[in-house]
């Protein structure tokens, strides 16, 4: 008990925490941007992963094997963003529960990435609300490789917590617009 | 011409027993991992931080699981292996979700993810993982025909509870 004293929980009074009815349907998140990624960055996310594929770094064999057209852009590595740039907005109270894209085209090494997302729904539920968000990845023509939906709850102005481990709510869905 | 084919079919639905990753949650992992991602948020490495927020303690990022199977200490070492095949492609560890690969030449891409997030793994902590083969199917491009490979991962905790499920489509072209 001692330790929650000297250490209370973090709350919306101390930090900076969206709450559900800050939030208003074609409210834009503030974009992540990434860039640019070299082959520094491809290579340091192989070695995270200890996942060797060669159309990271080798590029002959990206393009004369897998007839790609340069070192791609690992898509492991572009989920990472989406996930980071929905677990900032969330906030340590809020919490990104489903989130699900698709990755239509190829980002080469040297892309500038911009994760961007924008709220399109609000299901206020009894103790706190989901909020349904777009989402994708832009290079810099502006061009869209990675569509994409999310469900985030977000807690009520005073009210309860969002449960934590994350209990999904029954009954809530959301429509993906990727398709495989 | 068409390249799914029986032998490939009879993958569709095929699951592991549960795995448990060979390393729990390293703080060293989570470090180099947070730093490729680009992600310096405090509660992956700051313990009076982490301390003070529901996690209790440092926590790993939210996909951090999902590269959770490696190269097994003792295990089959693909990468020396394969070392004077011209098709293998290094694409090892988490790429196929401990199942085993369904034969196939073609090159490999990522077509997309599916995920539900319930809690992140805490540092030190075990996890593990069973895969399944959700489907495999083909599908005729302006590119020509494509593979589409659908995995399912359940990954839980010491005590048995879901971190996440992970579904990532894989495309074979």
């Amino acid at each position: 008990m001692e330790q929650a004293i000297t250490k209370p929980i973090a709350t919306s009074s101390d930090i900076s925490q969206i709450l559900f009815e800050d939030v208003e349907v074609g409210h834009q998140l503030d974009e992540l941007h990434k860039a640019p990624l070299t082959t520094v960055h491809l290579m340091r996310w192989s070695a995270a992963m200890e996942n060797w594929h060669k159309i990271h770094y080798d590029e002959r064999f990206a393009m004369e094997h897998d007839k790609l057209p340069g070192l791609m852009v690992n898509g492991s590595l572009k989920q990472q963003f989406i996930l980071q740039l929905l677990k900032d907005w969330a906030g340590l109270e809020g919490w990104a529960w489903k989130v699900s894209f698709r990755f239509r085209a190829m980002d080469v090494v040297g892309t500038r990435l911009r994760v961007w997302a924008e709220v399109v729904r609000k299901i206020p539920l009894d103790d706190y609300g989901i909020v349904e968000l777009k989402l994708g990845i832009k290079n810099e023509n502006d061009r869209e490789s990675t569509p994409g939906m999310a469900l985030v709850a977000l807690p009520y102005r005073a009210g309860k917590p969002v449960p934590y481990p994350f209990v999904p709510p029954a009954g809530v869905d959301f429509s993906d617009e990727g398709g495989a | 011409m068409s390249i799914i084919n029986d032998d490939i079919r009879k993958y569709i639905g095929m699951e592991t027993q549960p795995l448990v990753c060979c390393d729990p949650v390293e703080r060293g992992a989570v470090r180099r991992f947070s730093q490729a991602i680009m992600d310096p948020d405090p509660i992956y490495m700051d313990e009076e931080y982490a301390a003070r927020t529901r996690y209790g303690a440092p926590v790993a990022p939210p996909l951090f699981a999902a590269a959770m199977l490696r190269l097994e200490f003792g295990g089959p070492d693909l990468v020396h292996e394969r070392a004077e095949d011209p098709d293998f492609d290094g694409a090892v560890g988490s790429s196929s979700l401990g199942l085993p690969p369904i034969p196939c030449n073609l090159a490999m891409l990522n077509g997309g993810t599916d995920v539900e997030i319930f809690q992140l793994p805490r540092h030190g902590e075990w996890v593990s993982v069973t895969s399944r083969y959700k489907d495999i199917y083909e599908r005729e491009t302006s590119k020509g025909p494509m593979l589409f490979v659908v995995y399912e991962s359940d990954f839980k905790d010491e005590s048995g509870e879901l971190i996440m499920r992970f579904s990532k489509t894989q495309i074979r072209r």
